[in-house]
């Protein structure tokens, strides 16, 4: 009989044939027609990460902590995590239905955080991690009518989870920027997040006084 | 029955890879992975603004020439405030500030910064950056006026900002060149082709 070599060959030509046979298999993808059908924990996880503007936020703030101690890094990703999980539950809690609309002070920290990095501000752990609670506190509650028919302990936990990675890996990214142009494009960048902030924060002021 | 052998299987992996791919295109499933379609929308229609006008985009890749041009600190500090400033007219155009006479503004932006660029003019970094200021609250109020139609506001936004800066980047690294003789030369005649696209636009408005 054929050697092993041969006899592997078989096989991958049998798995490659039920491979595409499983492919031709009518099924819908449901994965991205409701973040629901993903189940509680995940819908959290995709909420955060298709949320632009909570993107930004935390891509700003890491930017920011970047020019700043190295210390800051692990506390703030811990405030993040702590805050966005408890800005879920009230959000959830105290206003399901959405009728607080959070997109002002989104686009207002959206645009100070922004500012924060262009300019290179210079602040205290104390008024860092302040802001940083702040940001995530409002950006969870934003979150919050997402959760409406979910586990609101699972969405809260995969939102906290998947900011404080968000916010981890664009640390870690940021801090391993050295060299002068490098540190000039985080600025830039900076200032692009501050401008797409103020954008939003005068169309929040336009919808709310209704000429939108 | 006649298996196929290592030899086979290894001759025909390309072939098999191929066969494979097509019939995977050929399975006709509902593209269910679009319902961010608005969003991408709303960026791409962001994105395509700024270059997609022939003002704007002289305009801004100017502003990126000009600033390599005059060097450090010119040459990060006008990309990092222009968008601040542009925001700041986008947001008088959001909120219905009326700009009188926007569009001449934007082709005189064009007029002065191809002049700029073609005489490699070297102001104070203040100078530089109100000139750059003026103009940027112009092309942000014709961004902010058109922006609330758009099908995604924060992607529109998102978008249009990521271009300007992108269009910038072009400018620096086409203001570099200037580093060379040669380079000078293709940068000024550059500089003076923005300038009399410049006149024509203001001329287009004027007479119009």
């Amino acid at each position: 009989m054929s050697s092993l070599k041969q006899r592997s060959g078989v096989g991958g030509y049998w798995l490659l044939t039920i491979g595409l046979a499983v492919l031709l298999l009518p099924a819908p993808a449901e994965a991205h027609v409701a973040l629901q059908s993903m189940g509680s924990f995940w819908s959290g996880v995709a909420h955060v990460l298709t949320s632009l503007d909570q993107v930004f936020f935390l891509v700003g703030l890491a930017i920011w902590t970047s020019f700043l101690d190295r210390g800051l890094d692990a506390r703030l990703i811990g405030v993040v995590f702590i805050t966005v999980f408890a800005g879920v539950l009230l959000g959830a809690t105290i206003d399901p239905e959405g009728r607080f609309d959070l997109g002002g002070i989104v686009a207002a920290l959206l645009t100070a955080v922004g500012l924060g990095g262009a300019a290179r501000l210079r602040l205290n752990a104390f008024p860092m991690l302040g802001f940083a609670s702040v940001g995530g506190l409002v950006g969870g509650a934003a979150g919050g009518g997402g959760a409406v028919g979910l586990s609101l302990g699972l969405f809260s936990l995969g939102g906290s989870i998947a900011s404080a990675s968000v916010l981890s890996y664009a640390i870690l990214a940021t801090r391993r920027v050295g060299n002068e142009w490098g540190r000039i494009a985080m600025r830039a960048g900076a200032s692009w997040i501050a401008a797409i902030g103020l954008m939003l924060f005068a169309l929040a002021m336009v919808y709310r006084g209704g000429h939108g | 029955m006649v298996l196929p052998t290592l030899s086979h299987w290894e001759l025909n992996r390309p072939a098999l890879g191929l066969a494979a791919l097509a019939l995977v295109t050929l399975v006709a499933e509902p593209a269910a992975a679009h319902p961010f379609a608005g969003t991408a929308i709303g960026f791409a229609a962001g994105f395509l603004h700024p270059p997609s006008g022939l003002d704007h985009m002289l305009a801004m890749v100017s502003v990126g020439i000009w600033g390599a041009e005059l060097g450090a600190p010119a040459i990060w500090l006008l990309p990092i405030v222009f968008p601040l400033i542009m925001a700041v007219g986008g947001a008088a155009g959001v909120i219905g500030v009326p700009l009188p006479e926007g569009e001449l503004l934007i082709g005189i932006s064009v007029l002065v910064l191809g002049s700029l660029v073609a005489s490699a003019q070297r102001v104070p970094v203040w100078a530089a950056v109100a000139v750059a200021g003026v103009f940027a609250i112009a092309h942000g109020h014709a961004h902010g006026v058109e922006l609330p139609l758009s099908a995604d506001a924060l992607a529109f936004t998102i978008g249009f900002v990521i271009s300007t800066g992108l269009l910038h980047l072009c400018g620096i690294l086409i203001g570099l060149l200037s580093r060379w003789p040669a380079g000078i030369i293709a940068i000024r005649t550059g500089g003076l082709m923005i300038a009399l696209a410049g006149c024509y636009l203001v001329y287009g408005d004027v007479v119009a």
